[in-house]
């Protein structure tokens, strides 16, 4: 009896059920690929939240790593003539992964704000490059009109399908990267994330943990970057912009990716959503996005889903600590100590 | 029986009223065309222009076009081709727009042609002016208002080699559509017997040219080539005044936007350039400057100039074409467009729209900045028509009829 | 390339007077970085602010008065920001303050291009700083020069405030140890405010002398963050020596490096940043790392 209430509690189940049939709802089914960007950028959430909300790094450039899996996509489709979509993905996820292992190693070191700073100086450089090597990104211009290929036979031109091949990776993301959230080295990354000098002394090897949680990271913002390529069927070096990785990072926070697994997802949605009606609707809607920023970041830091946590708290419903189903990452609401950070 | 006869009564009004609803729908059913056009980025005033124009045009028509009322859908298109192939991307899937027009920015117009031409749709370039467009990357859904680059350089090179120098320094814009106007003076420079002192790359949003400015200055050349447009556009002309470039060598923009120079202050101004039209060139222009002032008291600039032009031209053709086709299916337009010539274009030459690489060709007017203030700041040296400039078939095998 | 050793010395001239103004910008980002321990993302729009005014201010009322107005108004900005905005950040995490200053500067970029429109704007050289000036081969143009000696003249002054008076001393101490600057009797808060104030005063002055150099439009806040905020690293936070020396190096060196790989100078800024941040973490000149714990150094 308790087992099925569990199951149905389970947010991976709604998150699964509605993203199933979401071309199937009404008013916002229509929009097949906005529903594919969504599941996109909930995997470069949900990659992205490994380290902020797991290790507590605060990588303010991840978006180079997406960027370099569209184009690593595009680049294996245009000179490779590739056929089908798999091969450019696996490209797409390893030179993610590749960018971030040896990056990783530098910085693994690196806590707090210079993390963030050195994140961000890779990222821009790499940005640079995209926009100013015609040769081989297109500079300025990109890379347009690739042409697609097909997945075991089925074409993807179709907005329908490739929002249910788009669904199928998300799917297969979402198990791995929550084993891997759950598996002991993500409690490992917990718990040097509260206090990592406690950590080594139980014996760990924090950086090693830094190391790996990054390059992995790395290896899914890849993956969804190329998925973003085949979607668009081009790629631009907009997406490796420090300002892009600000998105990334305020849809993350907006979630609650800080104290929930699945805060990057409810994030996105609601991130990705708002920003293309806004945009359709105001030309000067960036004034709101930066506002938004503003009000986030002093009333609710640990974005929607930690006021849901605060009110269950409050409530002592004893929900999502079931043992199987833990999907809150520490119990506390302290805003002023999210991050790996040293007191001064 | 009561209840039965009620049923019925009930059941034709409502089939009446839907009746009405589906008549009306159908009658009033607007032509959607969306406008990707910058509201902001580089080109942000280029685009304000090329609207402009846009809107005038549709006045023109009387507001509809096969007795359906017409209906613009603006779209930011950031002079950015990653968002404004986005947008255009939503246009067509969300709101089943499928005449599309704008751009400015080359990258731009090859992006949201490549999301057109994937779709079906059909995209009016109305102020990209690389040479690709029509060439490399061109596509059958996809055409272009403005003269290209080949038209551009290959019109003013010979004036320029025999009145202003024969020693050229390149500086160029470093994305597609500069890098498609050096091009094109590097082709002329044997043929007009010019020689190639040097080049520099300038990137996108360029602030501070000093140190390209510097090496300019100090090459000996006699004439800048130069391919630079929007907001880097105007702040290399005004760096080029404080340097005093205009005194050591002549300057040769290729593509001379009337608002980059309107945005300097009269004593800065000095270059030469080819344009695509200038205001005082008929009457028509004289007065279609009366009515974008009208329209918009507020723009960067009161006169036509190049993108509020072509802006409407396009328009102007693309609902020519919807017209002459007597229906809104984008291959039918597409074939009524090909071949098409616009004698009311308020230009001295008509218009002819070419069917094989969809290109227009009408005029283009050379000129030389002058220091006055008010609007007439540029004086025209000549105007030429454009077809004996164009490329041939031999030069640009392309064929988009097929 | 015709590499002789005049444009070789006029890049490098060049590269100062560039590198120069990036100091002015940075050394308020750097005061306020090393003493409130905020990092202000919304440095670059009270730049472009300062800008902004000075090209209304000189439209209607003239040059000189629009020169001493501009930088007081973005003082002012200033220090509403710190008021409503930075002071609720102080003490939490730094990302947070990054965020909410990001994210203000992005909306208050939406606002100019509502008031300002999104045409660039331009404004002349004052008339008195036309022209060139001829030393030897190279022309130099004045304004750029007298630019110069206006940037080297504020930074020398701000470099004296800090080291030389008691004022100054206790900025220093309260990046040291700011609980010990209200233990000894100092108001912090309100020494925070005024460095915001001070910094965001820098910025806009900066705005305005830079505004006749580039055009003025929209972006240029964003624009300027990166270089004033990689400058305010390698040199040190908090150190007007380090800023200004970083300022130097990193104009110079992206100046000159236009001869040898002209495509990817942006890159060099960032590359200098990440091999000083490894060497020397505290940058150059630096003797806080207020900014969380870098391990083993």
């Amino acid at each position: 009896m308790n087992k099925k209430r569990n199951i149905f509690k389970d947010p991976y189940l709604v998150i699964f059920l509605l993203f199933l049939i979401y071309p199937f709802i009404p008013f916002i089914g229509k929009y097949k690929s906005l529903g594919a960007e969504l599941l996109i950028w909930s995997i470069f959430a949900l990659s992205f939240n490994l380290v902020l909300g797991y290790a507590g790094l605060p990588s303010f450039g991840h978006g180079a790593f997406y960027g370099v899996g569209t184009y690593a996509v595009a680049i294996t489709i245009m000179h490779f003539s590739s056929k089908g979509v798999i091969i450019p993905l696996v490209m797409a996820a390893f030179f993610g992964g590749l960018f971030t292992f040896f990056y990783g190693y530098l910085i693994k070191k690196k806590r707090g704000i210079y993390f963030a700073l050195l994140t961000v100086a890779f990222s821009q450089i790499l940005y640079v490059i995209a926009f100013r090597w015609n040769e081989v990104t297109g500079g300025e211009t990109g890379i347009t009109s690739l042409k697609i290929g097909t997945f075991l036979g089925i074409g993807l031109k179709d907005p329908l399908y490739f929002y249910y091949f788009t669904f199928l990776v998300f799917v297969i993301t979402l198990i791995i990267i929550r084993k891997i959230a759950n598996s002991p080295v993500g409690k490992v990354l917990l718990a040097l994330k509260q206090d990592e000098k406690r950590a080594q002394y139980l014996g760990f090897n924090t950086e090693k943990y830094v190391w790996y949680i990054f390059t992995v990271s790395g290896i899914f913002a890849g993956l969804a970057g190329g998925m973003y390529c085949l979607l668009h069927s081009s790629a631009f070096a907009d997406t490796l912009h420090w300002t892009k990785s600000g998105d990334v990072v305020m849809a993350t926070l907006l979630g609650g990716g800080l104290v929930n697994f699945y805060g990057p997802i409810v994030g996105s949605v609601i991130f990705i959503t708002a920003r293309e009606f806004l945009s359709s609707f105001w030309d000067n809607w960036m004034l709101l996005y930066g506002l938004s920023f503003v009000i986030i970041i002093l009333f609710i830091p640990t974005g929607l889903l930690g006021i849901v946590e605060k009110i269950k708290e409050r409530k002592h419903i004893d929900s999502f600590n079931n043992g199987n189903n833990n999907s809150t990452m520490n119990g506390e609401n302290r805003p002023a100590k999210i991050l790996n950070q040293e007191e001064r | 029986m009561f209840k039965f006869k009620l049923t019925v009564i009930v059941s034709l009004v409502l089939i009446l009223i839907a009746g009405c609803f589906y008549a009306t729908s159908l009658a009033v059913e607007p032509i959607k065309i969306g406008l990707v056009s910058p509201k902001s980025g580089n080109y942000a005033d280029h685009g304000g222009m090329e609207r402009v124009g846009m809107y005038l045009a549709v006045e023109d028509f009387g507001g509809e076009v096969l007795g359906r009322p017409i209906e613009l859908i603006e779209a930011d298109s950031e002079t950015n081709p990653d968002i404004a192939s986005r947008r255009a991307k939503a246009l067509i899937e969300t709101e089943n727009v499928m005449f599309l027009m704008g751009g400015v920015s080359s990258s731009v117009g090859i992006a949201v042609g490549a999301v057109c031409e994937a779709a079906g749709a059909l995209f009016i370039a109305s102020n990209e002016n690389s040479d690709t467009i029509t060439g490399s990357d061109a596509m059958k859904h996809m055409f272009r208002v403005p003269p290209n680059m080949a038209i551009l350089v290959r019109g003013a090179a010979q004036y320029v080699a025999d009145n202003l120098g024969k020693k050229w320094y390149f500086i160029t814009h470093d994305y597609s559509w500069g890098q498609s106007g050096t091009r094109w003076a590097r082709n002329m420079l044997d043929v007009v017997g010019a020689k190639e002192i040097g080049e520099v790359l300038i990137p996108m949003n360029t602030r501070d040219f000093s140190s390209y400015l510097l090496q300019v200055a100090n090459s000996g050349a006699e004439v800048a080539c130069v391919t630079v447009g929007g907001f880097d556009g105007i702040a290399l002309y005004k760096q080029m005044s404080e340097f005093g470039i205009f005194d050591k060598m002549k300057v040769w923009w290729t593509l001379a936007d009337y608002p980059d120079s309107y945005a300097l202050q009269p004593e800065q101004r000095g270059r030469y350039g080819m344009m695509e039209i200038y205001w005082t060139a008929t009457p028509e222009l004289i007065e279609f400057s009366k009515r974008i002032n009208e329209k918009n008291p507020n723009a960067p600039v009161h006169v036509t100039e190049t993108n509020s032009y072509s802006g409407w031209l396009g328009m102007t053709a693309l609902l020519k074409g919807i017209e002459a086709a007597g229906t809104t299916d984008v291959d039918a337009v597409i074939k009524a467009m090909e071949g098409m010539i616009i004698c009311d274009n308020m230009q001295p030459n008509p218009t002819y729209i070419r069917p094989w690489d969809h290109q227009f060709i009408d005029s283009m007017f050379f000129g030389v900045d002058n220091q006055e203030s008010g609007d007439d700041i540029t004086e025209v040296l000549f105007s030429m028509p454009c077809k004996d400039f164009a490329r041939t078939f031999s030069e640009n095998p392309v064929d988009l009829t097929k | 390339m015709d590499m002789n050793v005049s444009l070789v010395l006029a890049l490098f001239f060049n590269g100062i007077v560039l590198g120069l103004i990036y100091a002015v910008v940075a050394v308020g980002f750097s005061l306020v970085l090393g003493v409130a321990q905020v990092i202000n993302f919304s440095h670059g729009l009270l730049f472009a602010f300062g800008a902004y005014f000075f090209w209304s201010i000189s439209n209607t009322a003239g040059f000189w008065i629009a020169l001493f107005l501009s930088p007081i108004l973005v003082a002012i900005m200033g220090l509403l920001i710190e008021l409503l905005l930075v002071r609720r950040v102080y003490g939490q995490d730094p990302l947070f303050g990054l965020l909410i200053t990001f994210g203000f500067a992005l909306a208050m970029e939406e606002v100019i291009r509502m008031i300002w429109g999104k045409v660039a704007r331009s404004v002349s050289t004052p008339a008195f700083a036309q022209g060139q000036l001829f030393i030897g081969d190279i022309i130099y143009s004045k304004y750029r020069i007298i630019l110069a000696i206006v940037s080297l003249f504020i930074l020398l002054l701000v470099w004296w405030v800090i080291t030389r008076t008691s004022f100054g001393a206790i900025i220093k101490a309260g990046m040291f140890d700011s609980e010990m600057i209200s233990a000894l009797g100092h108001n912090l808060p309100l020494l925070r405010t005024g460095i915001f104030v001070i910094g965001a005063f820098l910025a806009g002055l900066a705005g305005v002398i830079a505004a006749p150099l580039w055009s003025i439009k929209s972006g240029m806040g964003t624009d300027i963050l990166m270089p004033a905020f990689i400058i305010a690293l390698i040199g040190g936070l908090g150190s007007i020596k380090g800023t200004i020396v970083a300022g130097l190096l990193v104009g110079t060196v992206t100046s000159l490096a236009v001869l040898f790989i002209p495509r990817f100078t942006d890159i060099l800024p960032y590359l200098m940043l990440i091999v000083v941040l490894f060497y020397k973490p505290k940058g150059l000149f630096g003797e806080v790392t207020v900014l969380g714990e870098v391990r083993g150094e």
